[in-house]
């Protein structure tokens, strides 16, 4: 056993403390607190100057150990090194502001997630998550790699073309094609070391005003051809739920239909364009073989729903019966250019089918039908729920499923009419999940929604005054994955948790 | 020759299972000794790599950088992780309770957790080094230098040269 010095018997200090432990100490630390540290007394800031403090957060972070480096490029590492790390993580893409096709290098899909990984060798691989075609599993399709070269910088690439990766604040990255000549792009640069709120600001403000951005684009294309479109993400700060927070994080499900605006706004969309032209033809009243019973004047909507749930995850059949036979061709036409539907002519009825491939985000059925959706819960104490969609449709982006204000679970036993309320509803899960099992977990606490999707948006033009609508239930599962249901249907949608412990589950590359 | 590997092998692997009722004493500074499983022994990789030698087992591990108090806390981590089980859900939550309230304990006593801190370094302990200097850190984390100075109990000791060569640095990083 070598020989160390006896540990004093009482009053350790923290200096006493062998420059191990302080190297291990200063590696949990954010670079801003390491620096508080060092400013604290000597024995820290020799421990935050010293050359082995990138190699303790290496270790700490659980990567190869960093090649030796010149002592003047330690600090060029210990930065690279945290840069990675507070890269790591799940991300959600924002919409980009212009999505035309013209002259965008497109980074192939138009997922909105990506997730960023250590991979071998030390470097930090960011995948795209997507949907796949198979059940719950995610797809995985490479996005950027980044790795730390020899001189201690951080280095990032898409495939063989290098790329930047610049913070724009602690929780927005952006990604963009990397600057020829240093002299353009200063305005990124000096934002990524610091973070000032002004300087975010700063970035929005530019980004937003249309001279600012597209002047800088255009001259990026004129030097370099087809330039590629900066891509913002912002950090998904707690992809995991937690003990106090049982829902939050991120989610998956099998949809069969989307029961949120989007789908319903197409149906009225579509009901609305087929009562628009039966009147305009002298027709006062037509009639939908899915369940659609309705005059213009009544639209029973949640009749609608219902039905609809029963259906498989096909696209979905419309067949709208007019009372008098009518073929102007001219009328279809007029109709399959507006609407996302393929429009057919069956005797004396019209029949929509959802195109598959989907031009626009609205849209009533579709071929894939994994969903992913973020859970929060804010700081007045209320949780949100929205669907994190495609970045390209019109509705991109981020919408709201349901909110609740109460956070309050219901708790064990719960009341016969809970029970019933549980029990009389079919589970919306995917065909290759285990049937049995879902149907046998035990529900472990119960939350009352309040407020959902119709409540949150402004653009449904019928309100609807049914209240059966807008309450639900959130039903908390002993596994701690959850199902949500509104009163105005009969079913439970069953989420599913896309990664635990930081790591991606179900993926497919 | 090669059955003879295999016996040895044979030998070796009876042994690792029959390690675990095995018991070590580990000898504070102050001489006083302690009686505890090989599995929790295990738990430091110091021990651990000297059992795995072949080392003096029967005579017991002197450990003269550790006094009684510090060994006796350093043990009651060890045997809460080294003679329990951590496979069931139920079983992590449980140990995951105990180093909390651990940890909770300990920060009490700053002077008595950098002695842990300490031994866990020394003796290799990785889960309860993690602990602490965990610990240590989240004291640290959103403070100033004065506040650190003040929860630590550390004497200003940088002299005004000093502070400009660390705001340099940080110019640098």
């Amino acid at each position: 056993m070598e020989a160390l010095p006896p540990v004093a018997v009482a009053g350790t200090v923290l200096e006493d403390l062998p420059e191990d432990a302080l190297l291990a100490i200063l590696a949990l630390l954010a670079p801003t607190d390491a620096a508080a540290a060092a400013c604290a007394c000597r024995r820290l800031a020799a421990a935050a100057s010293s050359p082995s403090l990138p190699l303790a957060l290496a270790l700490r972070l659980g990567l190869p150990p960093p090649r030796p480096l010149l002592p003047a490029s330690a600090a060029r590492l210990l930065r690279s090194l945290h840069r990675l790390r507070r890269l790591l993580g799940l991300w959600r893409r924002l919409p980009s502001s212009s999505f035309s096709g013209s002259g965008y290098r497109s980074t192939s899909s138009s997922s909105s997630l990506a997730a960023f990984e250590w991979a071998p060798g030390g470097t930090l691989a960011a995948s795209l998550l997507a949907p796949s075609a198979r059940g719950l599993a995610v797809a995985k399709s490479p996005f950027v790699t980044l790795s730390i070269d020899e001189t201690g910088e951080t280095v990032a690439a898409m495939g063989d073309v290098p790329v930047s990766v610049n913070f724009v604040g602690n929780n927005h990255i952006v990604v963009e094609a990397a600057a020829a000549s240093s002299g353009d792009d200063d305005d990124e640069a000096a934002m990524e070391g610091g973070s000032p709120p002004e300087v975010m600001y700063m970035h929005f403000a530019n980004r937003r005003s249309p001279g600012a951005g597209r002047k800088r684009r255009s001259k990026q294309g004129r030097r370099r051809g087809r330039a590629m479109e900066a891509e913002h993400f912002v950090r998904i700060a707690d992809a995991e739920p937690t003990e106090a927070r049982p829902l939050q994080g991120l989610w998956k499900l099998i949809a069969r239909l989307r029961l949120h605006t989007k789908g319903i706004m197409a149906i009225m969309q579509l009901t609305g364009w087929v009562f628009l032209l039966a009147h305009a033809l002298g027709y006062m009243t037509c009639r939908c073989e899915v369940g659609i019973a309705c005059s213009v004047r009544n639209l029973k909507l949640p009749v609608t729903i219902n039905k609809l749930c029963g259906n498989l995850a096909c696209p979905i059949r419309l067949k709208f019966h007019l009372y008098k036979t009518f073929a102007s061709m001219s009328v279809f036409d007029f109709l399959t250019m507006h609407l996302p539907y393929h429009v057919l002519v069956r005797g004396t009825h019209l029949e929509f089918i959802a195109v598959k491939k989907r031009p626009s985000g609205g849209g009533i059925s579709e071929s894939r039908t994994l969903e992913f959706y973020l859970v929060t819960y804010d700081d007045i104490g209320g949780i949100t729920c929205r669907q994190v969609s495609d970045t390209r449709g019109q509705n991109s982006g981020f919408t709201p499923i349901f909110w609740t204000t109460n956070t309050t679970f219901l708790e064990q036993p719960f009341s016969e009419k809970e029970l019933d309320h549980y029990i009389r509803r079919e589970h919306i899960q995917g065909v290759d999940s285990d049937h049995a099992a879902t149907e046998n977990r035990a529900i472990s606490r119960i939350l009352c929604i309040n407020s959902s999707y119709d409540v949150v948006d402004h653009h449904l033009s019928a309100p609807l005054d049914d209240m059966r609508n807008v309450e639900g239930r959130i039903w908390l599962y002993d596994d701690g994955t959850f199902g949500f249901g509104f009163s105005g249907s009969n079913s439970i949608i069953d989420l599913k948790h896309v990664s635990s412990d930081g790591c991606i589950l179900d993926a497919l590359h | 020759m090669a059955t003879g590997s295999g016996a040895a092998a044979a030998a070796a692997d009876a042994e690792e299972k029959e390690s675990g009722s095995r018991m070590i004493t580990l000898t504070s500074n102050e001489g006083k000794a302690f009686v505890v499983t090989e599995a929790s022994a295990r738990q430091s990789a110091t021990i651990r790599s000297m059992v795995d030698d072949g080392g003096c087992v029967d005579k017991g591990f002197p450990l003269p950088n550790v006094d009684s108090k510090t060994l006796a806390r350093v043990i009651q981590y060890c045997d809460e992780h080294g003679n329990k089980e951590a496979h069931t859900v139920d079983e992590r939550a449980a140990l995951a309770k105990f180093d909390k309230d651990f940890i909770a304990e300990l920060d009490a006593d700053k002077a008595f957790l950098y002695d842990v801190t300490m031994a866990a370094n020394y003796l290799h302990i990785q889960g309860l080094f993690a602990l602490t200097t965990q610990c240590i850190a989240d004291t640290i984390k959103g403070k100033t230098p004065e506040e650190i100075r003040t929860a630590f109990g550390i004497e200003y000791d940088l002299t005004a040269q000093d502070e400009e060569e660390i705001k340099e640095e940080d110019t640098h990083a």
